[in-house]
């Protein structure tokens, strides 16, 4: 399962990687606007002519990076939210406790296009707008892992002996007690990339992620929606993509799991 | 009763074939308590659990269990399952072995359940059993609420409730205390002249509860003897080394450490701890008659011929 | 004396419940003595001995180690008292290899000054703790019991302290490990002059290594034994655990 599914993403990453080649995204030709596939177009063209292969490759560059982004930088937090929650206690672990109880009883996608709707309103619209919101509501499921790892870590007699001999409290955190919960996390953040991929190109289908020019999986979708019916191609391959790196870091999430 | 040939027991793993047991002769005689001591590493509980057929699936086991004049490891699952449930009762060495959902008597009736006994019957029977060792008070209690040795005593009523015709008991006092260790021992005396093959690396209580010792020694037999022979004078040196690390026999440690089952020494396997190897023993000794008893030394080859 | 305690009492809370686990108990354990703490398990021996190295901080009572009462422990107090816990398995970090678990109260101190000093001082005790220098560079798990249990040994002896607690040390090992590693801290005591508290249920071992015992049983001490006391009690109560004239003295 781990090949498996290591296999697709090392493919889509592969293929991302070479999408210069398969040349500009942006360059304009209308004389072969809605174009089917062809052996100049693999993938066809879009409503503007431009290549679609080119565009779901440079799309796949943007959507990975940034869904892989979010990813590590919601485990940082919620890692470290998790752990000194989990690790202190007390009254700091019910203030986290409740704070996180709060994002969970609201709908993720709900909070995230509030919180790009807001943003947007204030500073305009940008590529760190939709990771910063994103990561806003990602990172709760990391802070739960954590805690609920941390809580068992820190009753265990290691932990009891670095204490013995004269070891602080935010070293036995950092050394003994994190490296420790690794391997869950790992598999954790393995299937959340999978999520984050969806939940931007949601976003980008809803037209509130990643802005055009700039090609993205679930953006690309949604302009194909209006020919759908004539040019069904603008839609599959970004969406055939979306499912298949979905698809692949699920896999390897579970592989992993089955694993450790 | 048991009859065990040449019983070698081979786990496949990363470094290679681990022969857990190597080529076991033993046999147990009816009525008789046969107890099997060794250290953690020496294969004893392995060597239980073939007998009872309950390896995982990366061991192969082969040679002969003959139980009753038939080979255990010939049955089919099916065969094999009425073996576990009448004849030969397997009390695991994990007091965790109970089921933490279920009170302690009825997981206690439960192989009388599956041999289709009458409910009330059943209930009584267990009821009196539990009394019987001192447990009675219990019946109705989740297993975590029992002591270790109460736990231990509940799975002894679990084993015996079939009235089986051989009992086989891994380390039955594992991770108790004096107290309950002694509570344990008093379960065993009062269970009378059945037949009992007990495996554990708890030495004084071996010397209460057997009638014949061996002791192996990573995967072999090295010694046969009937116990109080074996407590007085004991003939194998790792035997001897063993019975002086006791605390009351002057803590004296075996020198080195044991080697792994994986990369065994040639010969005999005690050869490099041993303060009496000689060149003869690079060859493996075979299994000697000295005295009633059986010893795998060469340092008795000679007094037989 | 070197190290002990006046009325101390611990509670824990469980579930809705609090529960005693220390009621008023009182030891001391002299320079270079080995003191046996004996009970039965749940007795709130493995709680007092946490208490005496401030691992557990007591609800009430005094504990004081050379006259001075400590409250808080300072590093100076962590370097001087050791742990060697029960299960060997549980004691080191699983991720960590033996040299680094062996290193780390060095490192913690910050007493090594450079790698080769570190070096020469984890394999120096780790061959006083009878360990290979290939057991150095395994990870635990790939480790038996013993071999765990003298790398635990190793890495609390390592800063020379002064007053160590053996939690049952041996209870998960085999009797031929056991008297190895008792022999092994028999002779460093000798050597280093280190005090004991030995905890343990095992009263063959407590009568062959003891210099004094104390007695507990449900969260109080209720008996001391000295050496020739321990030494004349009969086989037969041994085995039993009936202690005779033990609440004499308290």
């Amino acid at each position: 399962m781990v090949f498996t599914g290591g296999g697709i993403i090392l493919c889509i990453l592969i293929l991302s990687c070479l999408a210069p080649i398969a040349g500009d995204p942006c360059s304009v030709n209308m004389d072969e606007r809605l174009s089917p596939p062809s052996f100049k177009h693999p993938f066809g063209t879009d409503q503007l002519g431009r290549d679609m292969l080119s565009r779901v490759l440079h799309g796949g560059r943007v959507s990975l990076i940034v869904a892989i982004t979010i990813s590590l930088l919601s485990m940082v937090v919620g890692c470290f939210v998790g752990a000194v929650s989990g690790y202190f206690g007390g009254v700091v672990d019910d203030v986290i406790g409740r704070i996180v109880d709060v994002f969970m009883s609201i709908p993720e996608i709900v909070l995230n296009i509030a919180m790009v709707g807001v943003f947007c309103a204030v500073y305009g619209v940008s590529t760190f707008i939709v990771i910063f919101a994103v990561v806003f509501t990602n990172w709760v499921g990391y802070a739960r892992l954590m805690r609920g790892m941390v809580l068992s870590l820190k009753e265990r007699e290691f932990v009891l002996c670095a204490k013995a001999i004269g070891a602080g409290e935010w070293y036995i955190l950092f050394r003994h007690i994190i490296p420790n919960a690794a391997g869950p996390l790992i598999v954790l953040a393995t299937l959340n990339i999978g999520n984050v991929i969806m939940t931007i190109a949601s976003l980008g289908f809803l037209g509130l992620g990643i802005q055009p020019p700039i090609p993205e999986w679930g953006q690309i979708l949604n302009s194909g929606k209006n020919y759908i019916t004539t040019a069904p191609w603008i839609s599959f391959f970004p969406g055939l993509f979306i499912a298949l790196s979905v698809l692949g870091f699920n896999i390897l999430g579970e592989g992993l799991n089955a694993e450790s | 009763m048991l009859k065990v040939e040449n019983l070698v027991v081979r786990f496949k793993s990363r470094v290679g074939v681990v022969r857990a047991v190597d080529g076991v002769n033993f046999d147990v005689v009816s009525g008789e308590r046969f107890v099997f001591v060794g250290e953690s590493g020496s294969g004893k509980t392995v060597l239980a659990m073939a007998l009872v057929r309950l390896l995982p699936n990366n061991a192969t086991v082969t040679g002969r269990v003959i139980f009753d004049g038939v080979d255990l490891l010939k049955l089919s699952e099916k065969e094999m399952r009425k073996v576990r449930n009448c004849k030969i009762a397997y009390i695991p060495q994990n007091q965790a072995s109970l089921n933490p959902l279920m009170k302690v008597g009825y997981q206690c009736a439960e192989p009388l359940v599956e041999q289709g006994l009458e409910r009330g019957r059943i209930m009584r029977k267990v009821s009196e059993l539990l009394e019987f060792f001192g447990i009675g008070h219990r019946f109705k209690d989740y297993p975590h609420k029992l002591s270790g040795g109460m736990r231990q005593r509940a799975l002894l009523v679990m084993g015996l409730s079939r009235e089986p015709e051989m009992i086989i008991a891994d380390e039955p006092t594992k991770g108790l205390d004096a107290v309950k260790r002694e509570q344990v021992v008093e379960a065993f005396q009062k269970l009378g002249r059945r037949t009992l093959m007990v495996i554990t690396h708890d030495l004084p209580f071996a010397e209460k509860v057997a009638d014949r010792i061996a002791v192996m020694y990573c995967g072999k037999i090295v010694e046969i003897s009937p116990a109080r022979e074996f407590f007085d004078c004991p003939l194998h040196p790792y035997s001897k080394g063993l019975l002086e690390s006791l605390p009351e026999r002057g803590m004296n440690p075996i020198k080195g450490f044991q080697p792994s089952l994986v990369n065994l020494p040639e010969g005999c396997r005690f050869r490099e701890r041993c303060d009496l190897s000689t060149a003869r023993c690079a060859e493996e000794p075979p299994l000697l008659e000295v005295d009633g008893s059986l010893v795998r030394c060469w340092l008795y080859a000679d007094e037989m011929c | 004396m070197l190290m002990r305690c006046v009325n101390v009492s611990k509670s824990f809370k469980v579930g809705r419940r609090r529960i005693e686990v220390l009621k008023g108990c009182s030891i001391a354990v002299d320079e270079g003595e080995t003191v046996v703490l004996f009970g039965e398990s749940g007795c709130g021996k493995t709680t007092l001995g946490r208490v005496l190295l401030m691992l557990v901080k007591p609800d009430a009572g005094r504990v004081f180690f050379k006259d001075t009462e400590i409250t808080a422990p300072t590093r100076e107090f962590r370097k001087s008292v050791q742990l060697i816990p029960q299960n060997p398995d549980e004691a080191l970090n699983p991720r960590w290899r033996i040299y680094d678990s062996i290193a780390e109260p060095l490192r913690v101190h910050g007493l090594a000054e450079t790698m080769n000093e570190e070096f020469d001082a984890v394999a120096a005790i780790a061959e006083k703790a009878g360990l290979k220098e290939e057991h150095l560079h395994r990870k635990p798990s790939e480790l038996s019991g013993g071999e765990l249990q003298r790398a635990v040994i190793a890495r609390a002896l390592i800063l020379e302290p002064e007053f160590v607690v053996c939690d049952e040390p041996t209870s998960m090992l085999d009797v031929s490990v056991q008297a190895a590693i008792v022999r092994m801290l028999m002779d460093i005591q000798k050597r280093t002059g280190v005090s004991y508290l030995f905890i343990t249920h095992d009263l063959e071992l407590a009568r062959a290594i003891a210099d004094r015992m104390y007695v507990m049983s449900g969260g109080r001490v209720t008996g001391e034994l000295r050496k020739e006391e321990l030494r004349e009690l009969s086989r037969e109560s041994l085995i039993r655990c009936e202690l005779p004239r033990v609440s004499a003295r308290f």
